[in-house]
């Protein structure tokens, strides 16, 4: 039985020869050498028919027994020494990535997107109206006549033909309104001219977001709870609203509306100094809201004693303002890449 | 308006702190501008008594003083005041309190005598101009007092803004009444006793009103016989309290009842009305007018309302007196005037003329036709107690628009539903009475209210609904949660895919700009016809809206490349303003999408290759935007603005929509930017269209396998790859999948004038497996058209 006892030596010289290889190219060599074609094994294997027949199973037995313990051998010690490999191999993971250039969108855009998506949940829908208006649209029909004074807060650009600027989105609500009969629910959304003179709070261009929900019994409840909601997804779920009187000549009963102050909880101080965004008073002021005046209803042959509804307004810039702390308008139509790259959209 | 809070409680009674008049306030639509402790600067400086007053033994110029101010012990306080003298009362402030300048005051000693305070002037106080010597108090003060409260400076002043409809809120009983509808209270309306002597009024003056649209009401009264001087310091204080400037006994009186009721008042110097008369009329072509404040008026018969005598205009009628009649020291007989203005004709008239005065402000929101009788009253009873006068018997109140207090109905039930608040019959009534409303509750379902003559706001039920809501308070309106679906059959606008155009290009590497729509002219002019010009611009030479968005971005990029950007890569999606091309329309407004490359902007990762932008950079984020979606070709195109050979059109499924290419050189230079700067314009409209109008349909995946062909050609240097791509589609468009160029040569392998165009041709059949001699037939064909169409031959 010698034969079988060569073909043990030869398995431990074999695992002794693998667990000694020092890298895969020593490995791959010794996987010729014991387990390919011209291998001592395969010779046994290959000359076992010319054995006695007593011995040809006890030899193929444990040929075949060396042959498979050698193969997990090297496919064991393979893993071992792939490992060790990509061990040595590391990357310096911390080297900067090279991502895709990707742009960033203007805050502008996309305050003005997170407050429509607020109010479209609400089933408002975009409509769409020109900035070059007629007197009409931008003061008459809104229930302010030449003579009114109001007209004086809207200083405004005209036109060589008379026409203007809209000072304003609630245009859109007339051109909408002349249009199709109630129920409306619309927003709209657009660029807005005063001839004021520029600083850090005021700008001759700005942007703006009205609504406007006429239906039979619409109420001052109606108006609350669509602001709160706009409220809420803008500044955060404790944001609480509150209406202000004041007066506009479009609107009647006529609100300012103002949010809580998320910045300072409503404390009115920010680390013992008196909050900058509410001022110290726990609320900052928003915009302008109100119900529909009959005389703008009537301007466009509604029955105001059937319909009522409301409108109101954001600045859009004010809003970006406050969510990011800006402290000057004029950077919103400079474009400085140095601020638009700060924000990440949303 | 300003309200000093010590003068409005005497008109009502509540109890409330500062905080709580600016709270209560606001929360009914009186919001504040600021408030003003007018004492809290005049902390620590009390009133003394000059005991002793002695030439320092030292100094010539200064005085040692014993000042006795409120202690158990005289006071040494060293003075340098010329006038300082013994018996004098006067402010001192005590060592460790501060001046309102913000000096500390301590013990000094000066020339060797210890002085504990100092004595001040009024421009040490901040109360007035004079610093040529110390403040001499009225002696009845009592030493020891804390000066605001001697000098009635404790109280608090709060401006509040008034809204333009409320005329009535611009007085101290005014906002007092709301005071009192908030709080429940009674508000106390001052009384007058007037006194009457001599000859009647119309023995002195008469008053003819020519124009009764712009004056429905002129009440004239006849002081006779003042002594024009100093107003005593009640009067003083009241005016100063709320920023007003004491002028005399006669003006001020005036002053304080505007103040006190809203109603502006004006004095004339009887004397200096030609004929003692008052005629209100319009102005004359010719006339002259000089004003209070000296400015000479050349009036012309443009309507503006004026106050005439017997001969010429003498006043502004409700907004500003003349300089030839006003009262002065040497006036004795004072008429007073107290009438009720047109709104709008005030309006015009302020304008016209550039001056805005407390006067304009009130006639012009609507003053109140009820008043000028019961001012003129009281404003005559206290001249004739201050200015020691005569008030003649009986009144001219000539009084063409006499007027009826409007009636107007409210339904609770209406007010209850708009507001969304628990009102009925009862609260409504109760909060209208409280401001100034009569109510009848004739019928079950409306209340019937007579409206009061200062509130000319309200003429309508809806605006008797925000009066009931403003009080009740709408912070008990509670917000609906009630969820609703959009509507239908509003037509939307292009948000939707003007927000997916903005998203798509910051994706694709873009930074998102916003830029003015109101453009220089010579921008304008340079980027094609101007439709809409401004008549009131901005600035001289910025009149035009904008007629591209080209300009705004160009100006961006100079601006951002100038604060070192590398390099920039921006878009504006906007309007534009386009010349009408048809009758019965005055401009277009156009969306557009616009973007710039300039610099170096490839990816600022590191270790990887940096290079300026080129055509090819900016085409690609138009391909990255649109292939796959829309069909978009580029055609080469001539086009002002962009450098020659280097533009092309932009054809999406066929049509024109825009340009691109890089910028010609006078452009670039005229932003001062690098060549390497490479623009687009797109039109929105038809893109939109195109993308909404593409398929949605599914293409079912291919069943049998492409096969892969490669084909380089030599061909002339001028024609376009784009047109050789073309035509190899068209030789089999049914089996040639796609064509992809993967690279151009030329150079010394091929001949002068001539490169290699190598593609990758993608060949596959719907219905079967295509083989090799199907693909080389192709080829073949391939081949032989572009040797027909171009000249070209196999590399």
């Amino acid at each position: 039985m010698t034969i079988v006892r060569d073909i043990d030596q030869l398995r431990l010289e074999a695992v002794e020869a693998i667990g000694a290889a020092g890298d895969l190219k020593a490995l791959e060599e010794l996987r010729v050498r014991y387990t390919g074609r011209r291998s001592q094994l395969r010779q046994v294997l290959g000359s076992i028919g010319q054995l006695p027949a007593d011995e040809r199973r006890s030899v193929g037995q444990s040929a075949s027994r060396a042959q498979k313990e050698i193969e997990a051998c090297l496919s064991e010690h393979q893993a071992v020494l792939e490992r060790q490999q990509e061990e040595g191999d590391a990357l310096d993971v911390t080297l900067p990535g090279r991502p895709p250039q990707r742009g960033r969108p203007h805050p502008m855009s996309s305050t003005a997107d997170e407050l429509v998506d607020a109010l479209r949940y609400m089933g408002f829908t975009v409509a769409d109206g020109p900035e070059v208006e007629d007197e009409h649209h931008n003061f008459d029909a809104l229930n302010t006549p030449a003579d009114h004074p109001a007209r004086d807060e809207h200083d405004t650009f005209y036109l060589e033909d008379g026409r203007l600027l809209r000072t304003h989105t609630s245009t859109v609500q007339i051109r909408v309104m002349e249009t199709q009969p109630p129920p409306v629910r619309v927003l709209s959304v657009g660029r807005c001219y005063r001839k004021e003179t520029v600083d850090a709070t005021h700008h001759m261009i700005f942007h703006q977001i009205e609504g406007l929900y006429v239906d039979e019994g619409v109420s001052m409840a109606d108006l609350k709870g669509t602001l709160t909601a706009v409220a809420k997804r803008v500044l955060g779920e404790r944001t609480q609203i509150r209406f202000r009187p004041h007066f506009f000549p479009f609107t009647e009963p006529s609100v300012e509306y103002d949010f809580s102050c998320t910045i300072c909880s409503q404390r009115g101080e920010v680390d013992g100094d008196r909050c900058r965004v509410c001022k110290g008073t726990g609320w900052i002021e928003i915009g302008g809201a109100g119900m529909v005046d009959p005389n703008v209803f009537r301007s466009v042959g509604y029955d105001d004693e059937v319909f009522s509804g409301f409108a109101f307004g954001f600045g859009i810039e004010r809003v970006a303002m406050i969510r990011h702390g800006i402290d000057d308008i004029r950077l919103f139509l400079e474009s400085d890449m140095r601020f638009t790259r700060q924000f990440h959209g949303g | 308006m300003k309200i000093s809070l010590k003068w409005l409680r005497e008109y009502v009674d509540v109890d409330w702190t500062a905080e709580e008049f600016v709270e209560r306030l606001t929360m009914a639509g009186l919001e504040q501008e600021s408030v003003e402790d007018l004492g809290a600067a005049l902390t620590g400086i009390v009133v003394g008594k000059v005991l002793e007053a002695e030439q320092h033994p030292d100094a010539d110029r200064l005085s040692v003083c014993r000042v006795d101010a409120g202690e158990a012990e005289p006071r040494t306080i060293v003075c340098g005041a010329p006038n300082v003298d013994a018996g004098q009362t006067v402010p001192v402030v005590l060592p460790g309190s501060r001046l309102p300048d913000g000096t500390k005051i301590g013990k000094a000693k000066l020339r060797g005598v210890a002085s504990e305070g100092m004595i001040c002037s009024e421009i040490e106080l901040g109360l007035g101009d004079d610093g040529s010597g110390i403040m001499v108090l009225p002696e009845e003060w009592t030493a020891g007092t804390p000066y605001a409260t001697a000098g009635g400076l404790d109280d608090i002043v709060i401006d509040f803004e008034v809204t333009p409809n409320r005329p009535d809120c611009l007085s101290h009983v005014g906002i007092a009444r709301e005071v009192a509808a908030l709080a429940g209270v009674e508000l106390r309306i001052p009384k007058t006793q007037l006194v009457t002597e001599g000859a009647a009024v119309e023995a002195d003056a008469g008053v003819t009103i020519e124009d009764p649209d712009g004056c429905g009401r002129y009440v004239a009264r006849v002081i006779r016989g003042v002594q024009v001087g100093p107003s005593p310091t009640w009067l003083q204080d009241r005016l100063r309290a709320v920023g007003q400037r004491p002028i005399n006994n006669i003006v001020d009186v005036t002053n304080f009842v505007m103040l006190e009721l809203g109603q502006p008042l004006h004095a004339f110097d009887l004397k200096r009305l030609d004929e003692s008369r008052i005629v209100v009329r319009r102005s004359r072509v010719g006339e002259s007018l000089r004003t209070l404040d000296g400015e000479v008026h050349h009036l012309q018969d443009d309507g503006l309302l004026v106050i005439a005598d017997g001969s010429a205009a003498v006043a502004v009628a409700g907004v500003m007196g003349g300089a030839d009649s006003e009262v002065t020291a040497q006036t004795g007989d004072v008429l007073l005037e107290s009438a009720f203005f047109d709104a709008r004709l005030i309006r015009q008239g302020a304008r016209q003329l550039g001056m805005h005065t407390e006067a304009s402000a009130r006639f012009e929101r609507g003053a109140d036709w009820d008043m000028p009788d019961r001012a003129s009253e009281r404003a005559a009873a206290l001249i004739a107690e201050l200015a020691g006068g005569q008030v003649a018997p009986g009144v001219i109140d000539v009084w063409p628009g006499k007027s009826q207090r409007p009636t107007v109905r409210l339904r609770p039930a209406r007010a209850a539903s708009l507001l969304a608040l628990p009102v009925d019959g009862a609260s409504c009534r109760a909060i209208l009475e409280r401001l100034g409303c009569e109510v009848d509750d004739d019928n079950k379902d409306s209340l019937s209210v007579v409206v009061p003559s200062f509130r000319p706001d309200l003429e309508r039920e809806i605006d008797l609904v925000e009066e009931v809501g403003r009080i009740h308070g709408y912070q008990h309106v509670a917000a609906s949660e009630q969820i609703r679906g959009p509507l239908p059959g509003i037509a939307g606008g292009q948000y939707d895919a003007q927000r997916r155009l903005r998203q798509a290009l910051t994706g694709l590497g873009l930074d998102e700009a916003i830029t003015s729509s109101i453009i220089a002219d010579s921008w304008a002019e340079r980027a094609g016809p101007v439709g809409c010009r401004l008549a009131n611009p901005p600035a001289d030479g910025v009149s035009c809206m904008r007629n591209s968005l080209l300009p705004g971005l160009l100006d961006v990029a100079r601006r951002n490349l100038r604060q070192r950007a590398p390099g920039v890569a921006l878009f504006e999606v906007g309007r534009v303003f386009l010349a009408a091309d048809g009758e019965g329309v005055d401009h277009i407004e156009d969306w557009r999408v616009a973007g710039v490359l300039s610099g170096q902007t490839s990816p600022s990762s590191w270790r990887a290759t940096h290079r300026p932008a080129d055509f090819l950079d900016l085409k690609g984020i138009l391909e990255g935007l649109m292939t796959g979606v829309l069909d978009v070709a580029f055609d080469p195109t001539e086009t002002p603005l962009l450098r020659r050979g280097h533009s092309a059109r932009v054809l999406v499924e066929g049509a024109a929509v825009g340009t691109i290419g890089q910028v010609d050189a006078a452009l670039a230079d005229s932003f001062s930017l690098t060549r390497d700067t490479y623009i687009f314009e797109l039109a929105c409209d038809p893109l939109f269209g195109a993308w909404a109008a593409r398929g949605t349909a599914y293409q079912p995946l291919p069943k049998f396998p492409p096969i892969e062909r490669d084909l380089a050609i030599v061909l002339g240097d001028q024609v376009p790859s784009g047109r050789v791509a073309d035509e190899i589609r068209s030789v089999a468009p049914d089996l040639v999948d796609d064509v992809r160029l993967f690279d151009v040569y030329s150079g010394d392998q091929v001949e002068a004038g001539k490169r290699s165009l190598a593609f990758s041709l993608c060949l596959r059949s719907p219905d079967r497996t295509l083989e090799d001699r199907d693909a080389d037939g192709v080829v073949e064909r391939v081949l032989q058209r572009l040797e027909k169409s171009f000249e070209a031959r196999l590399r």
